[in-house]
């Protein structure tokens, strides 16, 4: 075969398995199919990669995916319960091989670093997950799950929440699809939420703006709701006649695959289902570093202000960097200024300043870390750039080498009205609307993975919003999961504006709680500084 | 039409899992639409069920099963308009069903050897596969998450899969090589 005829092959083959041939190409396959066998081998190795492309890059494990529709028509149909047993026996065998809490459980074959797709709210302190203990905050990836000794809620990255009561048995398969082998668990979604669709060994379930319950035991099924309604198919069936609506008030059981629900009480006690005494959010309230800028006189180089850095701040001298106060976090506050041409005499659009961490942030570990500022900024000046950035980076790397690997997190927010995060190579924008000379508060939280992607989500708020108990549900830039393993110990303060810049109490922490705290000046007395 | 019991259902149950994801292909080869193919081998799955006290146990199972699959795919064919444009006229089908026989070891090898290329996929790629094999995200999704027009998406995906297909003759030829 020609290497034309082979791209002409390739064309052709990729509209079909996309769908989008057209009758004409349809019928100059067909034509080349039957006349000749090099194109009927070269066909047959093209589907069959693209079949193995869906079959061999499932993102959760074998053990626990969702099974084929196959499988529900044999065990309504013509196996019934025997059969359904001994798969649960084999599956709950495969079972054993519990998959670690960092959800690195695809199964064989699977080599596509998969994304996060839910976080971790809450859980009763004796919980596990997989045989790990929960820190709220934790991100989940597509896969297995086994939740032992209490309650566990999780919220979709499209916003839906579950609560999971008692020993569970669940796969993430993706933001919108769950597979549940055994739970009891209360839904909590609305109409400004992704659907999510939810796989029982006997039911199809798919929320339409809905609060709803169910039990998932073994031959039994039941679902309760409370608001909205709630799509029940039969797992495997396509018919209609096995399809309903359960509405708001109502509840059903299921005890036969092949056959509608029937009409249950209500239970109460089952849609207000909810966390008794979750867990803190974690051991430790205390940043690692913080930083307000104090003891200082008027520029930044050389100040060893705050705690858990490694040597002072390093500046360029005639950097248009100054220490102003009150600062952001108000009176007796310190923040450190990036000051316009002419306003002070500086001439420069561009200022740096840079500080080394006791505490690296490690990505080629487990592990979650908090960073918090404050900044406001001027009106945009002539120049449209208007960049407030604060950038995590490893100290002894050249610029050139950093710009070539990308190996560092960049937070900025730009312009009059939009924010970037940069993680290694991913780069995620938003447009995010800004009042000039408005104090924001700005939180990342960075989510480091040894065998599982990293993360960063960032927020930017009003600073009173920080005193909210938990954090955030909704972030405003989240970065794509990307696999590093970069060691950032150096945080660098970067502005270029001819406008006015200001960086105010920069704080590094393992929790929500360790940066939204009151600190300093902020709110409390005493911190060291 | 006797339903397996008793050890046939063990028997029935490990081999259908063994197998299923080889007839999924299989019938996917010869009919190209995720979803016409799973309707598909739900029925083949539900027939061999039905037949299995005749299939002979000191025979190959896949063989006996792509049987079924292959005459479901006929009858698909004849009875079903596909939701797709291409309609396989029942001698290219037959054709095709020879030359997997015959090119199945080769299938099976550059199967293995489709993991090693995924990983060679440059982040974005991946995800693009991710989105439209894994996640099944529709496609007017996908091209919004990637801030794509549909034609570049498509556009993109086929060159992927050609960068996939051409690792997987390198990848191929090296295993074989002396």
């Amino acid at each position: 075969m020609t290497r034309d005829s082979l791209n002409e092959l390739h064309t052709l083959l990729s509209a079909v398995v996309d769908g989008t041939a057209s009758e004409m190409q349809c019928a100059d396959l067909t034509k080349r199919l039957a006349e000749d066998a090099e194109a009927r081998r070269f066909y047959l190795r093209y589907l069959d990669m693209s079949a193995g492309l869906m079959g061999r890059v499932p993102p959760v494990p074998a053990s626990s995916t969702r099974r084929g529709p196959w499988f529900a028509i044999l065990t309504s149909s013509l196996m019934a319960a025997s059969l359904l047993v001994g798969w649960f026996v084999s599956a709950s065998a495969r079972r054993n091989e519990t998959p670690a809490i960092d959800g690195s459980v695809p199964s064989a074959g699977s080599t596509l670093p998969l994304g996060y797709v839910a976080t971790i709210l809450s859980a009763s302190p004796t919980a596990t997950l997989n045989d790990q203990p929960i820190s709220p905050g934790m991100r989940l990836l597509p896969a297995a799950y086994v939740l032992a000794n209490g309650s566990l809620e999780i919220q979709f990255d499209g916003g839906s929440r579950i609560l999971f009561d008692g020993t569970s048995r669940f796969s993430l398969v993706s933001r919108r699809r769950v597979t549940i082998e055994q739970a009891t668990f209360l839904f909590r979604g609305d109409p400004s939420c992704e659907t999510i669709e939810i796989a029982t060994p006997r039911s199809i379930l798919r929320d339409i703006g809905t609060e709803y319950a169910a039990v998932i035991d073994g031959a039994l099924e039941e679902v309760h709701v409370s608001d909205g309604s709630v799509q029940r198919s039969a797992e495997g069936h396509s018919s209609p006649s096995l399809t309903e609506l359960i509405e708001a008030g109502a509840a059903r059981r299921y005890e036969s695959l092949s056959q509608r629900g029937v009409a249950i009480p209500l239970n109460a006690a089952l849609i207000a289902l909810s966390l008794d005494a979750p867990v803190a959010a974690d051991e430790s309230d205390n940043p690692t570093a913080y930083d307000g800028f104090k003891q200082g006189a008027d520029g930044i180089q050389g100040l060893q202000s705050g705690y858990g850095w490694s040597g002072p701040w390093l500046s360029r001298k005639d950097s248009s960097l100054r220490l102003c106060s009150p600062g952001l976090a108000g009176e007796g506050s310190v923040s450190l200024r990036h000051a316009p041409p002419g306003s002070d005499g500086s001439d420069g659009n561009v200022s740096a300043a840079h500080r080394r961490l006791d505490t690296p942030i490690d990505l080629s570990k487990d592990g979650i870390y908090y960073l918090r500022y404050l900044v406001r900024r001027g009106p945009v000046g002539k120049k449209r750039e208007h960049r407030a950035m604060i950038v995590l980076r490893t100290h002894g790397v050249s610029l050139d080498d950093e710009e070539r690997n990308l190996s560092l997190i960049q937070i900025a927010l730009r312009k009059h009205d939009s924010a970037l995060v940069r993680l290694g190579e991913a780069v995620s924008r938003a447009s995010l609307p800004q009042v000039p000379d408005q104090t924001y508060a700005v939180v990342a939280k960075i989510v480091a993975g040894s065998t599982k992607p990293d993360q960063v989500l960032v927020r930017l708020m009003a600073i009173d919003q920080l005193a909210e108990p938990d954090e955030p549900s909704d972030w405003s830039l989240v970065s794509d999961s990307v696999e590093t393993d970069m060691l950032l110990d150096t945080l660098s303060l970067e502005s270029t504006s001819d406008g006015q810049i200001e960086f105010g109490d920069i704080c590094i922490g393992p929790s929500w709680k360790s940066v939204s705290l009151p600190r300093t000046p902020l709110l409390s007395k005493g911190t060291p500084q | 039409m006797t339903e397996p019991s008793g050890p046939d259902h063990e028997l029935f149950v490990g081999l259908i899992t063994t197998n299923y994801d080889h007839l999924r292909r299989y019938i996917y080869s010869l009919l190209p639409h995720e979803e016409d193919a799973k309707d598909v081998l739900q029925e083949v799955c539900v027939a061999i069920s039905r037949k299995f006290a005749e299939y002979d146990r000191s025979r190959p199972f896949l063989p006996w099963a792509c049987g079924f699959a292959y005459l479901k795919v006929l009858k698909f064919y004849e009875q079903q308009r596909p939701r797709r444009m291409l309609r396989l006229p029942t001698e290219v089908l037959e054709l095709l069903a020879t030359a997997r026989e015959q090119e199945e070891p080769a299938l099976l090898e550059r199967l293995a050897a489709l993991d090693r290329c995924l990983e060679k996929l440059p982040n974005r790629d991946r995800k693009l596969i991710q989105a439209r094999y894994v996640d099944r995200t529709p496609v007017d999704d996908i091209a919004a998450a990637f801030s794509q027009s549909r034609r570049t998406m498509f556009r993109n995906l086929e060159r992927i899969r050609r960068q996939l297909f051409d690792c997987i003759d390198r990848s191929v030829v090296l295993e074989g090589s002396p």
